[in-house]
């Protein structure tokens, strides 16, 4: 029995079978996962109108607009805990001026929008989510780390770039 | 009741909010010390042993080698202690995946190893695709249950969220066993962790080790 | 009124499309993960690791709420991060210090056009701010250095790392200003925006800093 054991993992042992190994587990649970009835609640956090609903109501602001008025009324944002938040809704509602402009004069600024400061996606990215974007930024960090490590003592070697400098 | 034991603290950061518990803080404080060990213990000269063949194989790290290796080496302990506090299941995966990277990039930047990049490479692919299981996880515990975060999910009735929760589990479990490598695959991780060729090799084996231990007590929490 | 703006519950289309969306990531996730399987080659591991991100975004993206949409973000910034560092590892093991020789395209409108491009996309991305707009300002700024016939050499690029390292920076003294005094949220927003930016437009200048210079040799005057 234990030299069975040992055989496979002996059978597992080359770092390029550990990725089968691995594949080959995950296809069987998505295989698993196929065919299952998946419910959904629907009381979620963050809840937005029917795809096209707003376009068609005439909103310049279409998918995006929560309400509000930019610096005097805070939109409406459904939070997990209102009570940690004291200024939730103020960064939706807002909007630079150059965008209130252009929402002025241009009925199709909603898909930009996401883009300037102020909107829902900002609100949760910087604000009530903050901590998922600082991280992401960071492994933005750590992979370039790496990846420039490589390039410079490996790809290139340390010669070779000594020789470039000069 | 959390099934942790008593909320020590919590640092209320919006939807986020990372609690220390007394299973936390024990957790938290033995990977501090595993951090402290390397940074006092500073020998420059590593021998490997092989038994087949008798041999020994000796290497002098370049001081280059061994500051991006502090670098990474503390990154991937900030990612485990963010891991072991954290009081929300999508934050979690971000903070594995940091550490995936972290750890990939130690096994990668040996210098003068042409194996250790062959270990980099499949160590950062069981990373890219244990991103799968991980986001998906996240997002399926979100649908059924319509929250993220652990201290609403620890008191929801056993059986909420039905089977996108159940199988949300399941995935999170297989993204944990790659990210992190425990069960079959560590046999061949053990294999990739030597590549260090340091002291370096003692923080990424404790601090995957760790974050499954945390992970369990993530598992116990949900319904 | 407030309905259409946010409604109390999901709508029913989405839910309808949640059940089409999950069952698309998990397919999509079976079969990159079966031609993993199948095929050793590490060139096509690495490509198909790229579908299985695309399963996961699919997940992502089925909840089909204002949050699903933000966690998509750092998802995919995840995969590519990851994509980046292991195609790199690859690379060494199996090109090494040889490189490979091309010679440098010469054509008029590469010598005039890219100004205009360049100009118009740096101009509408600082308009935008944020990730959007650091995405579109960095590829104006490489499209215009990439035709550029006489390249910039590495030491031309030092500083590169440096402006995203300070994006990031201010994006963490917004992020702490917002919990530390919520008065000043205008201020932070402004913070995040400018860091969101330049954490974008950063590590793109360097990037290309590093592949011109080494990845490839170019034949001839460089």
């Amino acid at each position: 029995m234990i030299e069975r054991i040992s055989r496979a993992y002996n059978a597992i042992r080359r770092p390029d079978s550990m990725v089968s190994a691995f594949c080959l587990m995950m296809v069987i649970i998505s295989a698993i996962g196929l065919f299952h009835h998946y419910n959904y609640d629907r009381k979620q956090l963050y809840p937005r109108p029917a795809p096209q609903e707003q376009m068609k109501a005439g909103d310049p602001l279409a998918p995006y607009d929560r309400g509000g008025v930019p610096l005097k009324h805070p939109g409406i944002v459904v939070s997990q805990y209102p009570r940690f938040e004291p200024v939730r809704g103020w960064i939706t509602s807002y909007l630079t001026p150059f965008t209130r402009w252009l929402a002025k004069h241009s009925k199709h600024c909603g898909t930009t929008i996401v883009s300037h400061p102020g909107g829902i996606l900002d609100e949760i990215l910087y604000y009530t989510r903050g901590l998922d974007t600082i991280l992401e930024s960071s492994i933005m960090f750590a992979a370039f780390v790496v990846f420039s490590w490589i390039v410079r003592m490996k790809t290139i070697g340390e010669d070779n770039m000594e020789r470039e400098r000069e | 009741m959390y099934p942790s034991g008593q909320i020590l603290y919590y640092i209320p950061l919006g939807d986020i909010v990372p609690y220390i518990s007394t299973i936390n803080a024990v957790i938290l404080a033995l990977l501090l010390a595993v951090l402290a060990l390397p940074i006092f213990s500073n020998t420059d000269i590593y021998v490997e042993v092989d038994h087949k063949i008798p041999r020994i194989k000796a290497k002098i790290v370049m001081p280059r080698e061994d500051k991006i290796k502090a670098a990474l080496a503390l990154g991937s302990t900030m990612a485990a202690a963010g891991v072991v506090t954290t009081g929300d299941v999508f934050n979690f995966t971000l903070f594995l995946s940091l550490l995936g990277i972290c750890n990939m990039g130690l096994i990668g930047t040996t210098v003068g190893d042409e194996f250790a990049l062959e270990c980099a490479f499949n160590y950062g692919l069981m990373c890219l695709i244990a991103g799968l299981p991980l986001f998906g996880g996240a997002a399926l515990i979100l649908a059924g249950t319509g929250t993220l975060s652990l201290h609403q999910l620890m008191h929801m009735p056993p059986g909420a969220g039905g089977w996108a929760m159940e199988y949300g589990k399941i995935l999170l479990t297989a993204g944990v066993v790659g990210e992190a490598g425990v069960g079959p695959f560590y046999a061949v991780k053990v294999d990739s962790f030597r590549r260090i060729w340091g002291r370096y090799a003692f923080v990424i084996h404790l601090t995957t080790l760790l974050t499954f231990s945390r992970y369990l007590e993530i598992l116990a929490s949900l319904p | 009124m407030t309905e259409i703006l946010v409604p109390k519950l999901v709508p029913l289309i989405t839910v309808h499309l949640y059940k089409i969306a999950v069952a698309a990531g998990v397919a999509t996730g079976l079969i990159a993960l079966a031609d993993i399987l199948a095929d050793r080659r590490p060139l096509n591991r690495l490509t198909m690791t790229d579908a299985v991100e695309i399963g996961a975004l699919a997940l992502l993206a089925s909840v089909g709420t204002d949050l699903a949409e933000c966690l998509i973000l750092p998802g995919l910034v995840v995969g590519l991060a990851e994509l980046m560092a292991t195609s790199e590892a690859i690379i060494a093991r199996y090109a090494g210090p040889k490189r490979p020789t091309f010679e440098p395209l010469d054509m008029e409108v590469l010598r005039t056009a890219p100004k205009a491009v360049m100009i118009g996309l740096v101009v509408y991305g600082a308009i935008l701010t944020g990730f959007t707009g650091g995405a579109v300002a960095g590829t104006g700024a490489a499209f215009y250095l990439m035709c550029r016939y006489v390249r910039p050499r590495y030491e031309d690029w030092k500083g590169m790392e440096s402006i995203s390292g300070i994006g990031w920076a201010l994006w963490v003294v917004g992020f702490s200003t917002f919990f530390l005094s919520p008065r000043d949220w205008l201020l932070a927003l402004i913070l995040s925006g400018t860091g969101g930016i330049l954490v974008k437009v950063g590590p793109k200048l360097t990037l290309l800093g590093y592949a011109i210079g080494y990845d490839v040799q170019v034949k001839g005057e460089r």
